[in-house]
């Protein structure tokens, strides 16, 4: 069920009326059971394999806390990411094993025809949300063993926090510090509920009104870059970062505002992140939870900043580079971890070698200042595009002769839809600015209400007039 | 607070429904509101002529099509078919689920016809062709009958009996919940609907007038009233209009843009076009489908299309002779070759003047009873 349809609409408003309604354990115990429908609808099977996978992990769970072993974590851990592995990099290591070996046994279509003969289907399909799941079990069974989790959390806590719905499906990564506490004083509180209406009907615009109807606008420069000329091609990189800031953080939108409507508050993803002064800083406000899940699992288990300079790069670098094969088999993805690890190497030499020449002296007036400012967040930008070329490619080819025509001006064909897109562009940008405004004014019910009722109807207008036909979040894939 | 604002938004949202916000917020160019409710009186009006009809002796008829079949004519065709009244439930831009809708209503009602002419070719099948009659035909209880909540992609529409996907029939079911998704109000419309100029007046004695488009609206749904009475849902027109060459390669571009682009075969419509053929061949209804007759310009733009995915005519034939292996009641016919008459309002329409032809081709091969 896709957040921003009917049965959803109608599915939301049952689950609300319903949890305010029971209370205590009931009140879990319903949420469980609707995060569960809400999963089943995509596949009754693999609903049942994500069930297990969670009964699994706390059998572990338990198994830790009686025992002073590894050998519970290592196989905890260790199904885990089997699991993500078979279902997510399968093809990818297939066609590793074809490459090296040369042999016609490794063939994805050889294989998936074996898979029908057995099975009955014809490829390894890819269960919902299983990236998004893995993280949070797996950061669990770390956190246990670390011993940051002293209270001891019930079957039905676990669950819920494992499978809680609003973020299941593309995130916020959650973890226990985040989640746990708040289900001990379950309450509506009006500041919640105005936040997380707001969250709603922005999270609207930004999906269908925005990232549904920027989509097919730009998709055919992707898919031949060298066909077009390099604005361009800069146009479609710039027009596919807002579109997947507006698609990505318009689902985290509707996600936390769901959530805050059920007296629960999940973690921020998105931070105004196009208005970064750093790559350092993007990577702080994009994506936020998936940034700080591989600084506490990856980054730091590799020795994080501990052991020099040149290690804590290496160390960064790696880190980014798993964080670009996260988001699946496709070796553009990989080069697109690999570069934003790239950049913010090379980021922290030049900071490195501007304090030891002094460069960049600190003492400026507020317009140099500010004009400084300006370029930095225009090159973070111009950075984030580039990454989307690989991102986005249909293979490595195309992404490098996306970057060719973008950095030599190449000639060819204009952009189609070129106004259209600069106005989603602008839109974009200014619901990306909307993101820093840090505190919500205190309002009384009657303005609140009042505003929010303009506020949602111009929203229903708006996705009246632009709605096109509804499109998978990009994240669901993931 | 949540449900109280929804419910809220959603009241005034159904001020939208009220006619005169429809008349005044949204383009009065925009017919294919009025013509598709327009099919509601028409099919009144049929269900109850059809047993007087018989009564009389006569012998009824129903053209399935979309505006490229509009001009079908219930007297042009009494002419072949003598003491004959046939009834036209073509609209703009409609699809065999929008047909079989008509169809399955007539057969619940014991009114299914003594003969169809029904549109059938590549076109009618694409993905998109659904968009307008999901806005404003059908009921909700035959899509909610004819939701197919088990789609498998990789199983062959043409081997399955499906129905309508859940998507369309989410966005049928918003449309008739959110007026304002089914008819999107543009407050700039306001001026531009209210704001006296010369507008051409279509039917007989029409001809360039200064009023209103609202007025013009209004004039329009009275027309079609009469239309639907005179002549039986069909809007003949024997002007012969020919596009310019030059203006006919723009057009096919432009309908292509409609008609064919991220042309993808329907799974809906394939299951709705079968069926429509199970039921007429169940009843043994002599049933012509008819191959329309477009410009050279758009058959190009056709051809450009990938040969797995669109659904040719030989298709087409394949169904008609599983569906009806002796041939005898269903009959697939492109009078392509045989028409003489080759003069092409735009790229997709055949000019009126040559239906008569058309007609004479495809109701030669009927085999009509009695």
């Amino acid at each position: 069920m896709r957040f921003t349809t009917l049965s959803f609409l109608l599915f939301f408003l049952a689950v609300y009326i319903v949890y305010w309604t029971v209370t205590g354990r009931a009140r879990l115990i319903f949420i469980l059971a609707a995060s569960v429908l809400f999963y089943s609808t995509w596949s009754v099977g693999f609903g049942l394999h994500f069930v297990f996978m969670v009964a699994f992990t706390y059998a572990i769970v338990r198994w830790m806390r009686i025992t002073s072993s590894n050998v519970p974590f290592y196989i905890g851990v260790g199904l885990n990411l089997a699991n993500l592995f078979l279902f997510k990099y399968f093809y990818l290591f297939l066609e590793l094993l074809s490459d090296v070996s040369g042999s016609s046994i490794f063939d994805a279509l050889v294989f998936n025809k074996w898979l029908l003969a057995q099975t009955g289907y014809d490829s390894i399909i890819l269960p919902l949300a299983i990236s998004f799941y893995t993280f949070v079990l797996v950061a669990y069974l770390i956190d246990l063993r670390r011993g940051i989790i002293p209270e001891k959390h019930t079957f039905l806590e676990f669950s819920v926090f494992a499978m809680y719905f609003p973020h299941l499906v593309a995130g916020p990564i959650i973890r226990h510090s985040d989640f746990f506490f708040q289900l001990k004083d379950l309450h509506p509180e009006k500041q919640q509920i105005v936040r997380g209406m707001f969250l709603i009907l922005t999270g609207l615009v930004k999906k269908v009104a925005i990232a549904d109807n920027m989509l097919p606008l730009f998709s055919s420069i992707f898919q031949n870059p060298g066909s077009f000329s390099g604005p361009a091609n800069l146009l479609g990189t710039a027009s596919f970062s807002i579109w997947v800031y507006c698609d990505f953080s318009g689902y985290t939108d509707l996600a936390r505002g769901m959530s805050l409507l059920l007296g629960l508050e999940l973690p921020e993803n998105f931070k105004a992140p196009f208005l970064a002064k750093s790559v350092r800083e993007l990577w702080r406000n994009w994506h936020s939870t998936l940034g700080t899940w591989m600084r506490d699992y990856i980054y730091i288990p590799l020795g994080g900043s501990r052991r020099g300079e040149f290690r804590s790069q290496m160390n960064l670098l790696a880190t980014f580079t798993f964080g670009g094969l996260w988001h699946g088999a496709h070796y553009p993805y990989i080069l697109w971890g690999f570069f934003h690890g790239l950049m913010l190497v090379i980021e922290r030499y030049l900071e490195i070698a501007s304090d030891r020449l002094g460069i960049f002296n600190k003492s400026k007036s507020r317009f140099i200042t500010g004009l400084s400012d300006v370029l930095k967040i225009i090159v973070v930008f111009f950075v984030f595009m580039i990454g989307v070329a690989f991102f986005n490619a249909i293979n490595v080819k195309s992404a490098f002769v996306m970057i060719g025509q973008m950095f030599t001006f190449a000639k060819g064909m204009p952009a189609p839809n070129a106004e259209t897109l600069l106005l989603f562009l602008v839109a974009g940008m200014l619901l990306n600015g909307l993101q820093k405004v840090k505190n919500w004014p205190k309002l009384s019910d009657r303005t609140a209400f009042t505003l929010l009722f303009v506020y949602g109807f111009v929203v229903v207008y708006l996705l009246s007039k632009f709605a096109p036909g509804g499109k998978d979040f990009l994240y669901f894939q993931f | 607070m949540p449900l109280l604002l929804f419910a809220a938004v959603f009241a005034l949202d159904k001020l939208f429904l009220l006619q005169v916000a429809r008349d005044n917020l949204t383009s009065w160019k925009k017919i294919e509101p009025p013509f598709y409710a327009s099919r509601y009186d028409l099919y009144d009006l049929y269900r109850a002529s059809v047993p007087k009809h018989r009564a009389e002796g006569l012998k009824v008829g129903v053209i399935l099509g979309s505006s490229r079949s509009a001009e079908f004519n219930s007297d042009g065709i009494e002419a072949t078919i003598h003491r004959s009244r046939t009834y036209n439930f073509s609209a703009p831009f409609a699809c065999p689920s929008y047909w079989y809708y008509w169809l399955s209503r007539m057969e619940k009602d014991q009114v299914l016809p003594d003969y169809v002419i029904l549109e059938s070719d590549g076109v009618i099948f694409n993905e998109r062709a659904i968009e307008y009659s999901l806005g404003y035909s059908y009921d909700s209880k035959f899509v909610y009958k004819h939701i197919d909540w088990n789609r498998k992609r990789k199983i062959d529409p043409w081997k399955r009996e499906a129905g309508f996907s859940f998507d369309e029939a989410e966005t049928f079911f918003l449309k008739q919940l959110f007026a304002m998704y089914r008819f999107p109000p543009d407050p700039r419309l306001i001026r531009e609907n209210n704001e006296t100029m010369m507008l051409f007046t279509p039917g007989p004695g029409g001809g360039p007038r200064m009023w209103t488009p609202i007025a013009l609206r209004n004039h329009i749904l009275s027309w079609m009233g009469r239309v639907n009475e005179e002549k039986l849902g069909g809007i003949p027109n024997l002007l012969s209009i020919q596009l310019p060459p030059d203006k006919m390669r723009e057009d096919a571009e432009n309908m292509a843009g409609i008609h064919l682009s991220g042309y993808s075969a329907s799974p809906t419509q394939i299951s709705f076009y079968r069926q429509s053929l199970a039921t007429l061949y169940a009843n043994k209804v002599p049933t012509v489908l008819y191959y329309p007759v477009v410009s050279d310009a758009f058959k190009a733009k056709q051809a450009t299309i990938h040969p797995k995915d669109w659904v040719s005519e030989e298709t087409i034939e394949a169904q008609v002779k599983d569906i009806d292996p002796s041939g005898l009641f269903i009959r697939l016919v492109n009078p392509d070759s045989q028409l003489k008459c080759r003069t092409f309002v735009d790229s997709l329409h055949l000019s009126g003047s040559c239906f008569p032809e058309v007609e004479k081709l495809l109701l030669e091969q009927l085999q009509i009873r009695g």
